[in-house]
């Protein structure tokens, strides 16, 4: 049966490279290419760090695996990945058992590009950088496979058992910020050992730092063929087998966690006060374009779809917290990291803005309202979003840093950057339109390989566009201080408030012609 | 069919849509009178519903033009969506807002006056036995609240004429009656409905005038009585697009396998 999903996967991705347009075409042979010559430059890359210190190649490796494991687990909830994944819910009403498809889905997932990323780049890491013979490279060859599926297994059982937790409303919160601070956590424990070696040599700390990074379930699969190397052959077996039995579990748990998703409706059971039902606040601004905006609070509130993607937002901003309690933040140019906070939470709300209620598009189209109204409210939802977060984050960091002169540059920063990132934002949700997940929050839809292609495009202008910015305020902050950063800032605001009204007018226009195709991509339900 | 009227409710003059190699509708040309209750049936693929979309803003024509109330759908969208209401066949609504707050948004896009939304969402709420839930998610509602919580978005605005595909479809039978009263108080107010249905017999009972399309073609269209001339519109429908019967032999694996 896995060689079944593996041959439908393989299908998917051959009529990928084969039709539905020349966009999605180049975005897929794109993608591919990205993860192959990635995974080769990453293998080359440790290979010559192996080289280099061929005495510490189990620690090297292990670091690596462990490494890799993090983002395994990371970036599915703070960042969208391309891969035209297969929708469990197409297999609902086979006669199919839970770990059948699991296993079938997993298998399937070895084709996606983080699979092929990992596979090539730590095979070519152990093939050339382990010495010994044949042996440790075989052996580390299925070290590298049983991580691949162990990391497939982990991270979907993670994104699979989150959606669940995130749709109650009970348990949501909480969730949340257990993830988010177990995700701050890693750095934390980093620097406590940096700490500890830096205080007391490379004894205790630095041996707890090394059987970390060499014993946990990921970096012990990296140690396995250079052990073999070594001589060893009863702990690679036991981890090799160890490792096996985890991924085959973890891959196991993942069904149980995608079929009671699939067959437990959660209701968010709402009802709203009957003092409070009103949708558009009065402050907001009359008309369409304040309802969309109110619209889009509520959202932001309500639809879990919008929370799952600020989830990078949130381990930021957790980030800092935690950095500011442990008084690591003392530069006098602190409070404008505010504005990176602020720069995650706008990015995801506008970088596929139609997306999220994509099933819903027919409503605004059928509205006598522009595409510009449309997209000029879900941006004025995202700046007050940005803004409540951005003030008070900036005050925090202002008196953790003793650096109060700099709030006002920061916040003119966080506003430019805000909307320069808007106005991209505005072109690339209707390039780029894909719909959002409502029941898997962090999978992948199809088609996103043409988001992936129009993703990376604006990701590229937004650099190009920044960067003249960055650097004009870097070189006012080394010649005039915070006066040359807040004049900087002040222009900021003023370069990103005309490329957010530029990418309004074209964002608006884009939508107003290709109506017929954001109603019909968004709406794949 | 040639000019248009004023009391031409929609118009359609050449319109066509291909899908690939498939025609999915193709050289359309009709009047559609204001003030009918006018059904669209055909049987599925037919094309109804690419025709409904592109009626309302949905869908792009290849050629062809389509006019409601005298404007251009696309040539002047923003006007044209003034006058006309639509109910889709599936509505995805708006999920995450209350039924109350849906008929609010709805009327704030069309920049109705807040009071006016406010007295005709209750009013229209009660009327379909949504008062008791106008403050529980949409998300919530059963797919008969959908469709009319979908239908009183639709109508809130008063347009002049109101789209609604497979309007019925999931409806209880209460509910059903009620939707048509609404919507016959719409026709008898000197509005038009134009509606998309299977059911032969809902069809024959609310229109005064119908389409009978196929492969995109336009097979009849005119009354009801003139298009039946005293037969089944059911029997009428079925000679004009051609029944397919299930031989004796045919099938007889059904229901003795089950693998």
């Amino acid at each position: 049966m896995v060689g079944t999903f593996f041959r439908l996967k393989l299908a998917v991705i051959r009529n990928a490279f084969g039709g539905s347009g020349t966009f999605a075409q180049a975005g897929a042979v794109l993608v591919w290419m990205l993860a192959v010559a990635l995974g080769l430059g990453a293998g080359a890359l440790v290979t010559i760090v192996l080289g280099a210190v061929p005495e510490q190649s189990t620690v090297v490796l292990a670091s690596v695996f462990t490494a890799y494991a993090f983002f395994w687990l990371l970036l599915p909830l703070v960042a969208a990945s391309f891969d035209q994944t297969l929708q469990p819910r197409s297999f609902e009403l086979l006669p199919l058992s839970t770990r059948t498809l699991a296993t079938g889905l997993a298998g399937a997932a070895l084709l996606s590009p983080g699979a092929v990323f990992t596979a090539l780049s730590l095979g070519l890491g152990v093939v050339v950088g382990v010495g010994g013979g044949l042996a440790p490279r075989v052996v580390g060859l299925a070290g590298v496979g049983v991580f691949t599926v162990m990391m497939i297994g982990a991270s979907r059982l993670l994104t699979t058992v989150l959606s669940d937790l995130l749709r109650r409303r009970r348990t949501r919160d909480v969730v949340t910020m257990v993830v988010m601070t177990l995700f701050v956590l890693p750095s934390l424990i980093g620097g406590f050992i940096a700490e500890g070696v830096a205080g007391a040599g490379l004894g205790a700390a630095g041996r707890v730092a090394s059987g970390a990074v060499e014993w946990n379930p990921a970096g012990a699969l990296g140690t396995v063929g250079p052990r073999v190397a070594a001589g060893e052959l009863l702990a690679p077996s036991a981890v090799l087998l160890y490792g096996a039995a985890t991924s085959g579990g973890l891959v196991v748990l993942w069904g149980w966690a995608l079929r009671r998703l699939q067959t437990t409706v959660v209701s968010d059971h709402v009802r709203s006060a009957r003092g409070a039902r009103r949708l558009q606040p009065r402050w907001l601004p009359r008309g369409a374009v304040g309802a969309v905006a109110a619209k889009e609070l509520v959202y932001v509130r309500r639809d879990i779809r919008y929370r799952a993607q600020l989830f990078g937002t949130g381990i930021v901003v957790v980030g800092l917290v935690v950095a500011t309690v442990r008084g690591d933040l003392h530069h006098p140019m602190a409070p404008y990291l505010a504005g990176a906070a602020g720069f995650l939470l706008v990015a995801p709300l506008t970088f596929n803005a139609l997306g999220f209620d994509g099933a819903s598009m027919w409503g605004y189209v059928v509205a006598p309202i522009s595409g510009r109204t449309i997209l000029a409210g879900k941006n004025i939802a995202a700046f007050i979003g940005s803004a409540v977060l951005v003030v008070p984050l900036a005050a925090m960091l202002a008196w953790a840093a003793g650096s109060a002169v700099h709030v006002p540059g920061a916040l003119l920063a966080a506003g430019g950057l805000a909307m320069l990132w808007a106005g991209i934002g505005n072109v690339l949700s209707v390039l780029g339109a894909y719909p959002m997940p409502d029941d898997n929050l962090f999978a992948n839809r199809t088609g996103s390989w043409q988001a992936a292609v129009a993703a990376l495009g604006g990701m590229i202008v937004g650099a190009i566009a920044l960067a003249p910015v960055g650097m004009a305020g870097l070189l006012a902050w080394a010649r005039w201080g915070s006066a040359g950063t807040t004049a900087v800032a002040v222009g900021a605001l003023a370069y990103g408030a005309v490329i957010w009204f530029a990418g309004l007018v074209l964002g608006g226009r884009l939508v107003d012609e290709q109506v017929t195709r954001l109603v019909s991509v968004l709406d794949e339900h | 069919m040639g000019n248009l009227s004023s009391v031409t409710a929609v118009s359609y003059r050449g319109l066509t849509k291909r899908f690939g190699a498939t025609l999915a509708v193709f050289d359309f040309t009709l009047d559609v009178p204001s003030g009918v209750f006018f059904g669209i049936t055909g049987p599925n693929g037919a094309g109804k519903t690419t025709l409904l979309r592109m009626t309302t803003g949905l869908l792009r024509p290849d050629a062809g033009i389509v006019r409601v109330a005298g404007t251009d759908v696309w040539d002047d969208p923003v006007t044209a969506k003034t006058v006309f209401g639509v109910v889709p066949d599936q509505p995805g609504m708006f999920p995450k807002l209350t039924g109350r707050q849906l008929l609010e948004f709805n009327g704030l896009l069309r920049r109705m006056d807040p009071a006016v939304i406010e007295q005709r969402a209750a009013e229209l709420l009660g009327v379909l036995g949504l008062a008791d839930d106008a403050d529980v998610l949409v998300a919530d509602y059963s797919l008969g609240m959908t469709k009319k919580v979908a239908i009183a978005a639709a109508l809130l605005h008063g347009p002049r004429v109101v789209f609604l595909d497979e309007p019925f479809a999931g409806v209880d039978p209460v509910s059903r009656q009620v939707v048509e009263q609404i919507l016959r108080r719409h026709v008898d107010g000197g509005g038009t409905v134009v509606f998309s249905d299977h059911a032969m017999d809902v069809v024959e009972r609310l229109c005064s005038e119908i389409m009978i399309i196929d492969h995109g073609r336009l097979l009849a269209a005119g009354p009801v009585d003139r298009i039946t001339e005293g037969r089944r519109l059911q029997d009428v429908f079925v000679d004009l697009v051609g029944g397919a019967a299930l031989g004796p032999e045919g099938l007889g694996w059904l229901g003795r396998s089950s693998g």
